[in-house]
């Protein structure tokens, strides 16, 4: 008798292991650093075992007991999953997956966070910022808000969204928006940041001494004046809360936009544009370059 | 020492962090660049790596640098796409892989947005060709290889699948107008407008010129009618409509074609006289998600094809009309599923209806093809499932029943093996079939050509062998196929000078295949093709189609950020074989059918970008030249095959036109 109480609760504790286990699921689209970075940030944060799908090693089965997919990249975004699982990805800009073909809940995590942030620091960065200039393409999934141009007012700042046909028109598009701007800021969209494009920009915003703002802080380094973005970490973290939230079934919202971001600055990019920042406008900035 | 210590420690630390920068922002962007291919390879419905055919696409972007009038321009950068006509279907055939039987394009599907545009009376392809308006496509997929398995009779050798564009921003306009050679005038236009759930694009294509000169010898028909030689100027005159409607999840699209040719006449017989087509094809479809992996589309399509031409009389002086019409109605039920991860599943039938009212209005009352009216029905699944996730594996069949024949079945079986994300290779067999037309099976022109009702479906085996590899900047592939046809329909002696058609022929053709497209440097295209074939008839005769062993295309393009676009493309083809091949008394009349180059460059400005100029509508100005290097071409006789060849295509010709987008 007591040997089968033992097995059976031993079976039972195995299974409620096994289950708990699978309860969430991460599919990553690569070994990369970013993805990795995200995965190890968001599973510090869900605070309970994460099953790790790594699509460059195998395909993405999703156990029975799955109570929430986590997909890293756009890759693990765009894998079929169970429409009664609810999905919520991340580190996918320009991807869009529909949620209207899905049973359970689908949030997606922006690279940008909300705008009053972005305009905040900007305007630290950049006191004299009035007209603000971002170019994107039409078939963009854009990565900001609906409501930038009135959060723009709130900070006295313009802002300018310029759509190219195709990134061929990129050089006529920044003639023209040239004039009529005071800053450029690029959205995390790989269609506009691509190798030529990124080169072309920063050539222009170089030359003209325009101050060029990046969606990636780990693009600073590279010559640009500043970046306003969650780092790869804050996305995991914020991944992770919003896990949370699907799990207890109370997420509100299926755009999430990072409340926290870290301010990178490059120095010597920001002084060739004119920017000299005081000792108070540097004690904002969360890294300074070099 | 200190200092020098300091220094290098210093020097030290700035280079490991400069790398360490650096490594950080190539990071940066790496990651883009990763996503960029995800967000790329999404946008394909499925992508040509997984496709199981051997496809080739041609983008609008294509379209728009290499310069194009009509569908034929297009095709005839193809890889493997030889185009071609006859004495009275002018620019109807796009023969592929060395297959023509008949001066019909019968081997060739062809479908716009999935759709077939077919005739049962016939196989003609020359209102499509002529006629499709060119601005409304958004890309082609032209699939070689069979593919009755999913798309029935007449997916033979390939497949064309138009798709047109779909509404992306409110409302977008775009209408131009060109003169050219020969009096030409080509007008187009193309309006797209999405409104919430309502996408709409509507586009039309008008040209018209007054004809080069078609000089040739024709036929000698005993003593009555002895070889002569005259010159008709090849006049032509089309208009096409297309448009694609949809509102959530219903669709309706169709298409119109009018066209009226000079052609030589039925026979290839002097004088030349007219010939009018009409064709009207729509569709009406539904869409209805079943569960969160199975949806069911009902599709029902409705083609209506009338010609009226000009009937050869060598005998008498009168003209007479021939007058066809043919009227086709397809329902189609597909369903689509995915019950695993890995596996796909397509399942669906289709009933056909085709009638024919004959010729109810020739004045000689000459019964062409008499009244008809047959009906069939198919159903087919296909099943592709990834076992590992770099193989995937393809079967599928189809069971066509046509009322009074004997069903068939057809299969397909395929693998798709990626090596890496570059290299892949593909092993595809596939069977195929076409039923025999109308016009072979009840056509009744005395004295000419009579059909014969007891004939049975053609059917051809194909199997591909395939290696491609692919990267962000380019696309190439090398295909070994081997085809073998049988129960070929041909015409055949019948009584006196008449000839009937049976199923009387047998066919290979094998071949390979080598395409690439590259970009190497931003705005630099360079495309190009190498294709070889040749086939053999049952009795082991060598090149029996007539059509060239070796093609080699090669097309450059370069866009400058500036606003002006150059583009070069030069089509070889080897000689086409003499049909004395088939007729050892055919007249060595005209030019042999030797080796030519086809010529076309396209100089486009935009001159909204040349003039810096901001304006809500954009102005573009082009000119497309044609054949440059005024090849004079002509190709086989390969209808009766009494005379060596007739003229093929106008000299050198040019169009230049201006655009206005808004």
């Amino acid at each position: 008798m007591k040997c089968a109480f033992l097995a059976s609760a031993l079976l039972g504790l195995t299974c409620s292991g096994l289950l708990a286990a699978e309860e969430i699921v991460a599919v990553v689209g690569s070994q990369a650093r970013p993805y990795q970075e995200t995965l190890e940030a968001f599973q510090g944060a869900v605070g309970q075992p994460v099953k790790v799908i790594n699509l460059s090693e195998t395909s993405a089965h999703i156990p029975r007991t799955t109570r929430l997919i986590v997909a890293i990249g756009g890759k693990a975004a765009l894998e079929s999953y169970p429409k009664d699982v609810p999905l919520l990805y991340c580190l996918a800009p320009g991807i869009l997956v529909p949620s209207n073909g899905r049973k359970a809940p689908t949030a997606k995590i922006y690279m940008t966070p909300k705008w009053p942030l972005v305009m905040s620091a900007l305007k630290d960065i950049q006191p004299g910022l009035r007209t603000l200039g971002i170019v994107t393409l039409p078939e963009s999934q854009n990565e900001f808000n609906s409501d930038l141009e009135k959060v723009g007012e709130s900070f006295k700042i313009k802002v300018i969204v310029d759509k190219l046909d195709s990134s061929d028109d990129l050089p006529d598009h920044l003639r023209r928006l040239g004039p009529l701007v005071n800053a450029l800021w690029i959205p995390p969209d790989p269609l506009v940041i691509t190798a030529n494009n990124y080169r072309l920009i920063k050539a222009f915003c170089q030359a003209n001494h325009m101050p060029l703002y990046v969606p990636t802080v780990e693009l600073v380094e590279s010559g640009v004046v500043a970046g306003v973005a969650p780092s790869f970490k804050q996305v995991g973290e914020a991944a992770g809360q919003t896990a949370k939230k699907m799990l207890e079934g109370t997420l509100a919202y299926e755009k999430i936009f990072p409340e926290s971001a870290v301010v990178a600055v490059n120095l010597p990019t920001a002084e060739a544009c004119g920017l000299r920042m005081t000792e108070a406008q540097l004690k904002k900035i969360d890294r300074l370059i070099p | 020492m200190r200092t020098i210590k300091k220094f290098a420690f210093l020097t030290l630390i700035t280079l490991t962090q400069s790398s360490l920068v650096l490594a950080d922002a190539t990071e940066g962007l790496q990651f883009y660049q990763e996503e960029l291919k995800v967000v790329t390879a999404s946008k394909k419905e499925e992508t040509v790596n997984e496709a199981p055919g051997i496809m080739t696409i041609v983008t609008a972007d294509e379209i728009r640098r290499y310069g194009a009038r009509n569908l034929e321009d297009i095709l005839e950068r193809l890889p493997d796409v030889y185009p071609l006509g006859a004495h009275f279907y002018r620019d109807n055939i796009a023969a592929t892989r060395g297959d023509v039987s008949q001066p019909l394009d019968l081997h060739t599907l062809i479908l716009i947005d999935g759709r077939p545009y077919e005739s049962s009376d016939s196989s003609r392809h020359n209102l499509i060709y002529d006629a499709f308006p060119v601005d409304s496509i958004d890309h082609i997929e032209m699939i070689r290889g069979p593919g009755s398995v999913l798309y029935g009779s007449g997916a033979y050798t390939d497949v064309i699948n138009i798709i047109t564009k779909v509404a992306k921003s409110k409302t977008e306009f775009q209408a131009s107008e060109g003169w050219g050679s020969f009096n030409g005038n080509r007008i187009a236009a193309n309006m797209a407008t999405k409104q919430e759930d309502f996408k709409m694009q509507l586009g039309a294509q008008y040209y018209h010129d007054t004809g080069w000169p078609f000089a040739a010898n024709d036929e000698k028909i005993g003593a009555v009618h002895p070889s002569r030689f005259d010159e008709a100027p090849y006049g032509q005159k089309e208009m096409g409509l297309n448009f694609n409607s949809s509102y959530k999840n219903f669709r309706l699209s169709g298409f119109y074609a009018h066209e009226d040719d000079t052609i030589m006449g039925t026979l290839p017989i002097w004088p030349g006289g007219p010939a009018r087509y009409d064709h009207f094809m729509w569709n009406a479809g539904y869409t209805q998600p079943l569960t969160e992996r199975w949806d069911a589309s009902l599709d029902f399509t409705n083609n209506r094809d009338y010609q009226y031409l000009y009937n050869s009389n060598p005998t008498g002086p009168s003209i007479a009309f021939s007058n066809t019409q043919s009227f086709d109605y397809r329902t189609e039920l597909t369903v689509r599923g995915r019950p695993m991860d890995d596996l796909n599943i397509v399942v669906g039938g289709t009933s056909d209806y085709q009638t024919g009212p004959a010729n109810p209005t020739t004045p000689q009352n000459i019964d062409t093809v008499p009244s008809y009216s047959q009906n069939w029905w198919t159903g087919y699944s296909q099943v592709d499932y990834k076992p590992l996730k770099k193989l995937k594996l393809i079967t599928g069949a189809q069971l066509d029943a046509p009322a009074g024949l004997k069903s068939q079945v057809v299969p397909r079986v395929g693998a798709i093996y990626s090596f890496n994300d570059n290299w892949g290779a593909k092993a595809l067999y596939g069977e195929a079939y076409r039923s025999p037309s109308a016009v072979e099976l009840d056509i009744n022109n005395p004295g000419a050509i009579k059909g014969n009702p007891a004939l049975s479906p053609e059917r051809v085996s194909t199997t591909d062998l395939n290696l491609f590899y692919n990267t962000e900047h380019s696309q190439s592939g090398l295909t070994a196929f081997y085809s073998k046809q049988t129960d070929l329909i041909v015409r055949v002696p019948y009584q006196g000078n008449e000839s009937t058609f049976a199923n009387a022929a047998a066919l290979t053709v094998r071949g390979v295949e080598l395409e690439t497209k590259l970009s190497p440097i931003k705005n630099l295209q360079l495309t190009g093709s190498y294709t070889f074939q040749e086939n053999r008839d049952g009795n082991d005769v060598l090149n029996t189609t007539l059509m060239p062993n070796t093609m080699v295309k090669t097309g450059l393009s370069y866009d400058w950020n500036r606003g002006v676009t150059a583009s070069i493309f030069n089509s070889f083809y080897s000689k086409r074989f003499d049909d004395v091949i088939l007729n050892p008394n055919r007249l060595a009349v005209n030019p042999n059918a030797s080796p030519y180059n086809w010529l076309t460059a396209n100089l486009a400005l935009h001159m909204n970008k040349l003039l810096n100029v901001q304006r809500p509508y954009e102005v573009d100005l082009s000119l497309y030249g044609i054949n440059l290097l005024n090849e004079a071409v002509y190709d086989p006789e390969i209808d009766f095959k009494q005379i060596n060849t007739i003229p093929a295509e106008p000299g050198r010709s040019f169009l230049a036109t201006m655009s206005i987008h808004y």
